[in-house]
């Protein structure tokens, strides 16, 4: 089963709120559910979508393709309409329905909604009622969800909206199309970020600092809801430099401490990522990518941040790159971060994007993450002698040193910017900046030899990849051939990722940027070279159709394109309504 | 004393970091801080190299960032002593926005501000605080520009402890010092700290002659603004030194970490925390 409805509206409307009601009450069934908002940088005004895709197995990305679409304005009919399955139901207001194509089920909104009693504040619950009718789901579970969302509202606006849900739900029922029933368990339904701020506060999160910056804000939210919860600490800085070095303080107090925002706001921080490296404090931040550069595109998704990360600040030092590749990884990742950065005391990156932090998926459960903490020391020591530092930056056969936190008695020891000594002390001895750079970079060997394999699936000679959030769409364009794909982006383990290469002949790189930073990455660090890309650079993921077509057209040069297959007019079928070709009334 | 260190500073003889170094210390002392609990914070300077100097904690961060790496380490362990310090360039220039939020959002750590009027380790050029004609690297033909006033600044941005102290008055220094540590709050002190190399005005007798000990209300709001203003409306022939303003009001610590626990000590289960009762919402 693999079903898709579309909720557009202007920007306000609730298409978002619409959507992911649906979303919620398919996954409280027990089915996948893939959920994909998009909207412009404005408040008002503008075009606001929200796609819900329903299966039965597991499911990563959005499709083109729309059984049902609800639509609360005359735009919203225009964009949509082309993405409407042959058999599908376009949900259209009566006052604005063109009435030329039987698909649609015009319905008086305004007047049914006065008849069961309700007022226009519901026409989302009348939509929602319509469209669980036309595929026969139970209303009762929406009937439980509306009490819940309500209930604080009162009874009488519980059960007006009850009524307007039943009014919706019986002219669906008596249009009957479809059949999903409820076939398993609840599972979660949760955006990126929400996984994010889960798993890091599974994996032992304390402290969070951040100022405001989409596509990270929505995480920022998230954590500050959790406050008074339990052990935490979230800060709104005054700015991103402040958010970095308060979490840098933070972490240097021995809590597991995050920072987090887009690449501009990163830009910010980028000097203070050195700092973490060089005093060895173990530091998260979660970058959320955006189309850039600069301001860019605000609310839309590209994966162009890689070598901004990989470049961030002065000198040469380790750092660990994490890119999630699903929702459900994004939960598990972020908290593994925490324990990459305290057990080798260096700075990791958890590189999401917009399609991902914004996206919502189910999850099945919540499993907690193992905490490791590394040498850290949160005990009481034996004093030290007077006039004796604690011997912090020792030169040790991993080159990670046991780390004694503020509050540790004879931990004494300073974190710092300069190079320094095995005690902490500055230094410009050449001998001891030469020690402490190696015992540094002694810790690559142990980074790699825990680092994640590239994930495969399928086997030939053709290998289709993809990096972090383009791993859903591309893997499901890609079906036909092997697939490889890297949540560990940095430093990559050349072994591993050879050995995920094995028996490919011919090697397609689906990249979410315009020059292929990933590829690049690649060639540099294994020398594997792609024999042909996939470029996108719109401002939006690849669609699985849009995969196809691409694998399709390289196929007839038997996969191989000296120059970068870029998206083209005839990329364009394969899309969602292209917002650039209409003008918003 | 257990603060100690056996390397000795090496600013310029005579600079005005060695008087607050020394009060520090001997501030910390007297207050009973133990190395253990005290963390110094300092940012990039000549005054700066401080936490090396102080056997205990210490964060020696980036320029200008001496408040958020203070304010980070504060808030998950409050029960440490966290005494961040740092230039005029580097509090008032680069950290500006965080002095101005720091004092704002009343984050609960002392603030000390080693202010020479000019950039030391950066060979002599001008500040933010440099006063109007003077002659430095950077202003060959005399600066221009209007200094800016910390202790104003200050008040207006909403610090709680505002004071100002003299680098050539350890004893005073040390007294004020430890006020600003047992005050709750955003506690800063801006310390007149003579640059003998490369500033040539303001110098240790050119301080004598003109502070003296303000002895007014510091809980009056209109007495703590009228001293605070008082070098500039006297062209500099006036400079009190004392705890200028002081009057409690709630923490930001409190507000971003509800109940305010030490997030150090708290345990964290090896096998992972169960988050799903945080998760209620997306079922
Ligand atoms: S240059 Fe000035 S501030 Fe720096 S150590 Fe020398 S006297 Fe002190």
């Amino acid at each position: 089963m693999d079903f898709t409805i579309k909720v557009g509206a202007a920007a306000g409307e609730g298409a978002f709120v619409t959507g992911k009601v649906l979303g919620k009450l398919f996954a409280r069934g027990g089915y996948h559910v893939f959920g994909y908002p998009e909207y412009p940088s404005l408040i008002r005004g503008g075009h606001n979508s929200y796609q819900v895709r329903i299966s039965d197995g597991t499911i990563e990305s959005p499709r083109r393709e729309n059984n049902i679409i609800l639509v609360l304005n005359p735009d919203a009919y225009a964009f949509h309409i082309e993405t409407l399955a042959k058999d599908g139901v376009i949900i259209v207001d009566k006052s604005f329905a063109p009435g030329k194509d039987e698909r649609e089920l015009a319905l008086p909104i305004a007047d049914l909604i006065k008849e069961a009693g309700g007022d226009m504040r519901m026409k989302n619950t009348l939509l929602v009622g319509v469209t669980l009718g036309l595929v026969g789901y139970p209303l009762e579970m929406l009937e439980q969800l509306l009490e819940e969302i309500f209930g604080s509202k009162g009874e009488e606006v519980v059960n007006a909206n009850k009524r307007v849900a039943r009014a919706g739900y019986e002219i669906g029922k008596d249009h009957k199309k479809w059949e999903i029933v409820p076939k398993g368990e609840p599972k979660y339904y949760i955006a990126g970020n929400e996984a994010a701020g889960l798993g890091a506060l599974s994996a032992g999160l304390r402290f969070y600092s951040g100022y405001p910056m989409t596509p990270a804000s929505s995480l920022l939210h998230f954590l500050i809801s959790k406050r008074g919860k339990l052990p935490l600490a979230v800060v709104q800085s005054e700015d991103e430099i402040a958010a970095i070095n308060q979490a840098i303080g933070a972490a240097y107090a021995g809590v597991r401490a995050m920072t987090g925002s887009s690449g501009g706001g990163f830009a910010l921080m980028t000097e203070a990522v050195g700092l973490a490296a060089l005093a060895e404090i173990p530091l998260v931040v979660y970058l959320a990518q955006r189309t850039g550069p600069s301001t860019g595109m605000p609310t839309w998704t590209e994966q162009a941040d890689l070598f901004q990360v990989l470049g961030a600040s002065q000198g040469e030092f380790l750092r660990i790159v994490l890119a999630p590749t699903s929702i459900p990884e994004n939960y598990r990742l972020t908290g593994e971060a925490l324990n990459l950065a305290e057990k080798y005391q260096v700075p990791v990156f958890v590189l999401v994007d917009k399609f991902l932090a914004e996206s919502n998926a189910t999850l099945d459960s919540l499993p907690p993450i193992p905490i490791e903490r590394g040498p850290i020391i949160l005990e009481d020591m034996e004093e030290l002698p007077l006039m004796k530092r604690y011997p912090r930056y020792k030169d040790t056969e991993t080159g990670v040193s046991p780390r004694p936190v503020p509050g540790v008695r004879g931990g004494y020891h300073i974190g710092t910017s300069y190079e320094h000594r095995e005690d902490s002390f500055t230094t410009e001895d050449f001998d001891e900046r030469k020690k402490q750079v190696d015992k540094r970079m002694r810790k690559l060997a142990h980074i790699l030899n825990e680092s994640y394999p590239p994930i495969v699936e399928g086997n030939g000679r053709v290998a289709v990849v993809a990096w972090g959030s383009q791993k859903g769409p591309v893997f499901e364009g890609a079906k036909k051939y092997k697939r490889i794909a890297f949540n560990w982006v940095y430093p990559l383990d050349k072994e591993k990722v050879k050995k995920a290469f094995e028996g490919v002949e011919r090697i397609v790189v689906f990249e979410n940027n315009a020059t292929g930073l990933f590829s690049k990455l690649l060639y540099m660090e294994t020398g594997i070279k792609p024999d042909a890309l996939v470029l996108k650079y719109t401002g939006r993921q690849f669609f699985p159709e849009q995969v196809e077509h691409a694998l399709e057209m390289l196929e007839e040069k038997d996969f191989q394109s000296p120059d970068p297959i870029r998206y083209e007019e005839d990329f364009e079928k394969y899309e969602f309504y292209a917002p650039w070709r209409y003008k918003v009334k | 004393m257990e603060f100690n260190t056996p390397e000795k500073p090496q600013w310029c003889p005579g600079c005005g970091d060695y008087g607050i170094h020394t009060a520090l210390k001997q501030a910390l002392h007297e207050v009973g801080a133990h190395p253990k609990d005290t963390v110094i914070v300092s940012g990039i300077g000549c005054g700066s190299k401080i936490p090396n100097y102080v056997r205990s904690y210490g964060l020696e961060g980036l320029h200008g960032r001496v408040i958020p790496t203070s304010v980070g380490i504060k808030i998950a362990n409050p029960e440490l002593t966290v005494i961040g310090i740092g230039g005029d360039g580097d509090g008032f220039s680069e950290g500006g926005n965080h002095f101005i939020h720091g004092a704002r959002e009343n984050f609960d750590i002392v603030y000390i501000v080693q202010d020479n009027h000019i950039y030391g380790l950066t060979t002599g050029q001008a500040s933010p605080t440099t006063p109007k004609g003077m002659k430095t690297k950077t202003t060959p033909d005399g600066n221009m520009i209007n200094e800016f006033r910390p202790v104003p600044m200050a008040l207006v941005a909403g610090a709680t402890f505002v004071a100002t102290a003299f680098a050539g008055d350890i004893m005073h220094l040390k007294e004020v010092i430890k006020e600003a540590i047992a005050h709750k709050g955003f506690a800063f002190i801006d310390v007149y700290q003579p640059c003998v190399t490369w500033n040539k005005l303001n110098t240790y007798d050119w301080y004598r002659e003109r502070v003296y000990k303000t002895t007014h209300d510091p809980s009056d709001w209109n007495q703590a603004w009228e001293k605070a203003w008082e070098p500039y409306v006297t062209d500099f022939e006036k400079i009190p030194l004392g705890v200028i303003y002081k009057k409690e009001r709630e923490i930001a610590d409190d507000f971003f970490s509800p109940g305010r626990k030490n997030l150090v000590k708290e345990p964290l289960d090896p096998n992972g925390i169960d988050v799903s009762f945080l998760a209620k919402e997306f079922l």
